[in-house]
């Protein structure tokens, strides 16, 4: 099976041009964007720089962040203009707000202000990359995830409520997406198969009370020994917030147990490594196996 | 193997004093998580007493070919578990000493 690799994405991405992500260069990836031509040229920002330009406009491609820059030399006091999040270097620095600044940050903190999220349309892409790079092992992950095959978005504002009930809480891609989007960026040396593959084992075996020795998971998506390496590789050094959770919860909350041996006596008979039972010989089964923990 | 002894240890203590997973298995310094392997053991120790299916079962989630996967995820420690003698004898041990 031809595997869906990074370069394959970057190549997408600059095929069809996908929404850029932005960034302020000094608020980050939470900033106030001004995009409209006529707003920005009233700030001295213009969208596009042509021969006719006048020189007195700067250049503002994507827009301009209007927040809170105090402190930050040499840019316009009426915005700064944002940047790629390729280009985006948190080490610029700003100063700190003072805390009349942080009152007034306060009060308009529900103020229109874009929030960088990946957009739906990023979103919908990387279902469909997860989705090719696992193949047909998509269905091994049922269970304990479901694959819905209409996925509800419409919601009333502040309704979510409301769309956690129309769509089941074990949808695989909305349970993973969370950890997903937090390691787009997989090293080009590793296949995004690899990379989310040890993304849903830590998942699975954390929040959805899954267990398997993770060689026998890795086996069961017809993976081997280099690429188990190389996915671990393609970890960044430092792990996003979503993944120190994970640890820290598995850390905290796993202890084998009854349910941890059901988990796995259930896994073990559909992957035929336990032959099959029916229903009492399997839970007259697992009471010996908890009984034998016990001991 | 909560409670047969192992020196001064619980068998099930001893298993987990020391990492069952190989320190290369980690991302960000966090050693991915050790799950199903004392479930495996307990699993295997039910599956014992149908003796027809036991030793398949060992070899199908402990393969002997070179080089196995499962040698690559576990630890040194980890590793006797996959062992067949080792894993029968630790099996045997609990049984006799269940207190």
């Amino acid at each position: 099976m031809t595997e869906f690799t990074v370069d394959d994405l970057r190549k997408f991405h600059e095929r069809e041009g996908e929404d850029e992500n932005l960034v302020c260069p000094h608020c980050g990836p939470v900033f106030t964007l001004i995009d409209e031509e006529a707003e920005l040229r009233l700030r001295g920002f213009i969208k596009h720089q042509s021969s006719q330009s006048d020189e007195m406009y700067l250049l503002a491609k994507f827009g301009i962040c209007v927040g809170y820059h105090t402190g930050i030399e040499n840019i316009s006091p009426y915005g700064v203009p944002v940047i790629r999040e390729d280009d985006y270097s948190p080490k610029l620095e700003r100063a700190p707000l003072t805390p009349e600044e942080l009152a007034i940050f306060d009060e308009t903190i529900d103020a229109p202000a874009r929030v960088l999220q990946p957009t739906n349309e990023r979103r919908n892409f990387f279902k469909t990359s997860a989705t090719a790079a696992l193949g047909d092992y998509l269905y091994e992950l049922d269970p304990p995830y479901v694959f819905e095959q209409f996925m509800s978005t419409w919601q009333e504002e502040d309704d979510n409520e409301n769309l956690e009930k129309l769509n089941a809480p074990n949808e695989w891609f909305d349970c993973l997406w969370p950890l997903i989007k937090d390691t787009l960026d997989v090293k080009k040396e590793a296949t995004i198969k690899e990379n989310l593959l040890i993304t849903i084992y830590l998942h699975k075996t954390t929040e959805m009370r899954h267990i398997e020795p993770l060689w026998l998971f890795w086996k069961r998506f017809g993976m081997g020994k280099r690429s188990l390496e190389r996915a671990i590789a393609s970890f960044p050094t430092e792990l996003p917030s979503h993944f120190q959770d994970l640890f820290t919860i598995i850390e905290r909350d796993y202890e084998p147990e009854r349910s941890t041996i059901e988990s796995l006596v259930n896994t073990l008979v559909l992957d035929k490594i336990c032959p099959p039972m029916n229903g009492s010989e399997m839970q007259g089964f697992i009471q010996n196996a908890t009984n034998f923990l016990g001991k | 193997m909560k409670r047969a002894p192992y020196g001064n240890l619980s068998c099930y203590e001893f298993l987990i004093s020391e990492p069952l997973i190989a320190d290369s298995m980690a991302i960000g310094g966090q050693t991915l998580p050790h799950a199903g392997i004392i479930e495996l053991v307990c699993i295997y120790a039910t599956m014992r007493q149908k003796t027809s299916s036991a030793d398949e079962f060992l070899r199908t989630v402990f393969p002997s070919e070179a080089g196995p996967l499962w040698e690559n995820v576990l630890s040194k420690h980890g590793k006797k578990i996959g062992i067949a003698k080792t894993i029968n004898s630790l099996i045997t041990h609990i049984e006799k000493n269940a207190q």
